[in-house]
């Protein structure tokens, strides 16, 4: 994932306005629900369920964007639409492993935010 | 936030951090805040905790939220709910919209635009609870009494045609919500009126209405009139200005012919629109306000988006509920309505009375595809007032103009091989002159389709006379 696919700006005063204690909470519980996304995805996947591949895509679209990853973001959302057309089919499949590569760098790089020097060393 | 007991905000979202992420926003812009992770759940914290405002998410893990916002809303007439939905799902949330929610916001999760919302709504809701006795209804110059113009009575729109009680039907639906209301239609058929009606049956129906035609301003002074400007801010900056987005303020702001703004403007209206704060040119602090956007065109917004001319992201901010005026063409008997109505008030205005029209003034009325519409039919009622002394109105009495602009061209070329061929000399020699006429003039009306204003422009008649003459022939 390159910097120009990842702008943490908005994380970053979300984090500020929560405070230490909370902020962790969050990257903490943004990691699970990241985690948990990519499962039901790949479930969805294999299960050839375009309502469950819909829901989250759906919700990797609103994580990505609060973090600030584009490029998950954009990816999610072609995997949404596709879903809302019914398909699950080579595209989804392709898709479905390109968020597999995104996810790996974006949650390694949420983990490295758990200290606020972390934090100010990437705002 | 100065109440003494802080807004209630029920957060319906399933996903764990955005929960927190909202919750922890939310509280420190003051707010009290429960959260429910699902259809049911909310249901529940909606009874028991009756929250201010419902922020809802469309897509629910155990049902629609689009028929959970029905459900409170039933519950609660008065629910003020602001949708989220991410991108895919912004059909739904102009549906949602459209079934009454106050705002819609597009995920990615966005602090500032969250909170403007959420003060725009919660704001007009105390607004409304505030008003216990009418209020001096307030006009600014700009606002164009357009029912005066476009036959509109007091009571609101004429005519009782299906697609008018179709648009009575919408606006009365449309008007107790904050959604902004996008009214296409040519021109002349009442978009200003139907934005006043929509404001007029709305819970700011006493505050200001201030309409602005983006099309009429030059585009250097549009910035300044939207906006307002601080004194010296530019040459011809004597004193501060109010502009017409603060001068609605608790009220509705009416962008007429919204696509003919410039692009620089737009991208300022889309900042207005998603931060509700206003900075006038030369000002460095920006300024709340709180305004419901009604804005109109009579072209095809969705055709100046693909020519470039338009901003999509506009487009999709402003065409939340669109209303579609229908051309006079396809009212009905409407057409009669609203010319009955003109020639009494116009009757009256030029101290003259008439005694309604003929019944071929009627008919020919009724035919007509009046391309002005309505304002078309207002014009020509006012010149059948000013040039005749009253009585009944005949053919004679319509403004010659009403048929050339109302008929498409008739090709005068000569008669092609399937048309009958005219009479030889031979078969009309012996007539009275009277009777060919009659003969070459019924064969041009049968040559023109039975079109009066086509056949009387070959000929070089008035279409009035060829009526009379017609009118004439059928008494005979």
């Amino acid at each position: 994932m390159s910097k120009a696919d990842l702008d943490l700006s908005p994380l970053l005063r979300l984090l500020a306005l929560l405070g230490p204690k909370d902020g962790a909470a969050l990257l903490d519980q943004l990691q699970a629900d990241l985690a948990t996304a990519q499962k039901g995805l790949a479930a969805a996947l294999t299960a050839d369920d375009a309502a469950a591949l819909y829901h989250h895509a759906h919700v990797l679209t609103a994580l990505a964007g609060t973090i600030g990853a584009t490029d998950l973001g954009r990816t999610a959302t072609t995997l949404q639409d596709l879903a809302a057309a019914g398909s699950c089919g080579a595209d989804a499949q392709h898709l479905g492993q390109e968020i597999e590569h995104l996810l790996d760098p974006l949650c390694a790089t949420l983990r490295t935010l758990s200290t606020p020097s972390a934090r100010a060393a990437a705002s | 936030m100065t109440a003494a007991i802080a807004p209630l905000v029920l957060v319906v979202e399933d996903t764990l951090s955005l929960q927190m992420a909202y919750r922890g926003v939310l509280s420190a812009a003051g707010y009290r805040v429960a959260v429910a992770p699902n259809a049911a759940e909310a249901l529940r914290l909606f009874t028991a905790q009756k929250p201010d405002l419902v922020l809802l998410d469309l897509v629910l893990p155990d049902r629609d939220g689009l028929a959970l916002m029905q459900d409170l809303q039933a519950l609660h007439e008065d629910t003020m709910v602001v949708v989220m939905t991410a991108h895919g799902s912004v059909n739904k949330a102009v549906a949602a919209m459209r079934a009454g929610a106050q705002e819609f916001l597009v995920k990615p999760f966005d602090e500032p635009r969250l909170l403007a919302a959420l003060d725009n709504v919660l704001g007009t809701k105390a607004r409304r609870s505030r008003r216990t006795a009418p209020t001096t209804v307030t006009a600014n110059s700009a606002t164009n009494p357009a029912g005066q113009e476009l036959g509109i009575g007091p009571q609101g729109f004429l005519g009782t045609s299906p697609a008018m009680q179709r648009i009575h039907d919408m606006i009365a639906s449309v008007a107790r919500s904050m959604a902004t209301v996008f009214i296409t239609g040519e021109s002349g058929t009442g978009k200003e009126l139907c934005a006043l009606a929509v404001h007029g049956a709305s819970p700011r129906a006493k505050a200001p209405f201030i309409a602005l035609n983006c099309g009429a301003i030059p585009e250097d002074l549009l910035e300044s009139e939207v906006f307002g400007h601080m004194k010296g801010s530019f040459t011809g900056a004597i004193s501060d200005k109010q502009g017409a987005a603060a001068a609605a303020d608790g009220g509705t702001l009416f962008l007429d012919e919204v696509c003919e703004m410039a692009p620089a403007l737009q991208t300022k209206l889309l900042r207005f629109l998603q931060t509700s704060t206003v900075v006038p040119v030369g000002a460095i602090k920006p300024r709340k306000v709180n305004v419901r956007i009604i804005c109109a065109t009579n072209r095809d917004p969705l055709l100046a988006v693909r020519a470039g001319q338009f901003r999509e992201d506009l487009y999709y901010r402003l065409f939340v509920v669109p209303i579609h005026m229908p051309p006079l063409r396809d009212r009905g008997d409407d057409v009669l309505t609203i010319a009955e109505a003109a020639l009494t008030r116009f009757a009256a205005e030029e101290g003259k009375r008439f005694d309604g029209f003929n019944h071929e003034v009627r008919a020919l009325f009724r035919s007509l595809s009046w391309p002005g519409n309505v304002r078309q039919v207002l014009n020509v009622i006012r010149n059948i007032v000013v040039l005749n002394s009253g009585g009944l109105v005949g053919l004679s009495m319509l403004p010659e103009t009403l048929f050339w602009q109302t008929e498409p061209q008739a090709p005068l070329a000569g008669p092609g091989p399937e048309t009958n061929a005219p009479p030889g000399l031979d078969g009309l020699i012996g007539q009275p002159l009277a009777a060919i006429e009659r003969q070459v003039i019924e064969a041009t009306l049968a040559r023109f389709g039975g079109s009066v204003p086509r056949a009387a422009r070959v000929l070089e008649l008035s279409p009035s006379t060829l009526y009379r003459k017609i009118d004439g022939w059928t008494k005979t």
